[in-house]
């Protein structure tokens, strides 16, 4: 039964700030180094309670996939920890590491991988701006074009700070491709 | 500056029994899609729920990984693109997020995941893309041997970036 939705091309996106608001984009027109958002506490504290990034990658390694390098606040300590649970099409496997210098086993595809691919990567980031707890982290992500897994990873920074800025980055590339997508969304509290 | 985003653009209830959800003329003017489906099949399936664009059913690929209380399983293949993979009952009520990015630009192929979750049989994870760098226009949900029984619903929200 097909449903078509010319009634609703019209409408478009309401004005009015809702619960769920796309906060800044960066839609990348060349190749760039890295990916910040910045001032977050101050422009968003107030208002938002959780946080999620949407991103569509694609780097310039000439393997099949590069990993991603995330943190918080600049911190470039070993106060970061993940563990990862993943399918490859023939076996489940799990992985995980302690005290690392940044949120790691998040993978997008590169050069290898196949033409015109970018990978998808959702990172919820929750309660980001308390200062009484941990930030945590959980990230959805896969591809078929190339690395062939779908995995979910959680993350921990050990620290109590309200998160300021987030930094994303190519581990072993250079840079994320032109029309690489990195997105930041806020959840409002009830 | 913050922008309202999650707009809902329609909502598809069964009042019979269907064997295609079709989600058409599905505009532009966003960046990312969300579908949400719960549901229920009138038989038992046994088999796979096809995603598809643009009522194609080429070029797709999948990587899966299910967790059934006893044991995780993985899959892939090279045909299709999925919403479930694998077993599912008629008196089982499931849910699937699906969550394709991009899906209107035209450099680049399109890429979505799912989750897809039945508290009777298992959860599952599923990463799919479709090797066109056409914009997607429209969004199919087609059971392989089975069809949706009445009172499923689902539901699509545009998300702009």
């Amino acid at each position: 039964m097909p449903f078509g939705l010319g009634f609703f091309a019209a409408a478009g996106a309401g004005g009015v700030v809702g619960s769920y608001d796309l906060l800044e984009s960066q839609i990348l027109g060349s190749n760039q180094s890295s990916v910040t958002f910045s001032n977050l506490n101050t422009n968003y504290a107030s208002q938002y309670q959780q946080l999620q990034v949407r991103m569509l990658l694609r780097g310039d390694r000439s393997a099949d996939t590069d990993a991603l390098i995330c943190r918080f606040n600049g911190d470039t300590g070993n106060n970061y920890s993940v563990h990862s649970l993943g399918g490859e099409g023939s076996s489940a496997f799990s992985a995980n590491d302690f005290n690392y210098p940044f949120i790691e086993y998040i993978y997008f595809v590169c050069g290898a991988g196949a033409s015109n691919a970018f990978d998808p990567i959702v990172m919820d980031i929750l309660d980001p701006f308390a200062t009484t707890k941990y930030k945590t982290t959980k990230t959805f992500f896969g591809s078929t074009a190339g690395w062939n897994q779908i995995r979910y990873s959680s993350g921990n920074w050990r620290n109590n700070s309200a998160i300021a800025t987030m930094s994303f980055q190519p581990r072993y590339g250079t840079v994320f491709m032109a029309g690489s997508r990195i997105s930041l969304y806020g959840l409002k509290a009830a | 500056m913050p922008t309202n985003t999650y707009t809902a653009l329609a909502t598809i209830t069964l009042s019979g029994t269907d064997s295609e959800v079709l989600f058409d003329s599905i505009p532009n003017s966003y960046r990312d899609l969300i579908l949400v489906a719960n549901y229920t099949c009138s038989s038992d399936t046994g088999t796979v729920i096809y995603l598809r664009f643009n009522s194609l059913s080429t070029n797709g690929s999948y990587r899966a990984m299910r967790g059934n209380g006893s044991n995780a399983a993985t899959g892939s293949g090279t045909d299709a693109m999925l919403v479930s993979w694998g077993t599912g009952l008629s008196t089982s009520r499931a849910n699937s997020i699906i969550q394709v990015f991009d899906y209107a630009q035209t450099d680049k192929h399109k890429t979505s995941m799912v989750r897809n979750d039945d508290s009777t049989l298992k959860t599952e994870m599923i990463t799919n893309r479709w090797a066109s760098t056409s914009a997607v226009t429209s969004i199919s949900l087609v059971p392989q041997t089975n069809t949706f029984a009445a009172g499923s619903t689902f539901s699509l929200w545009g998300v702009i970036a």
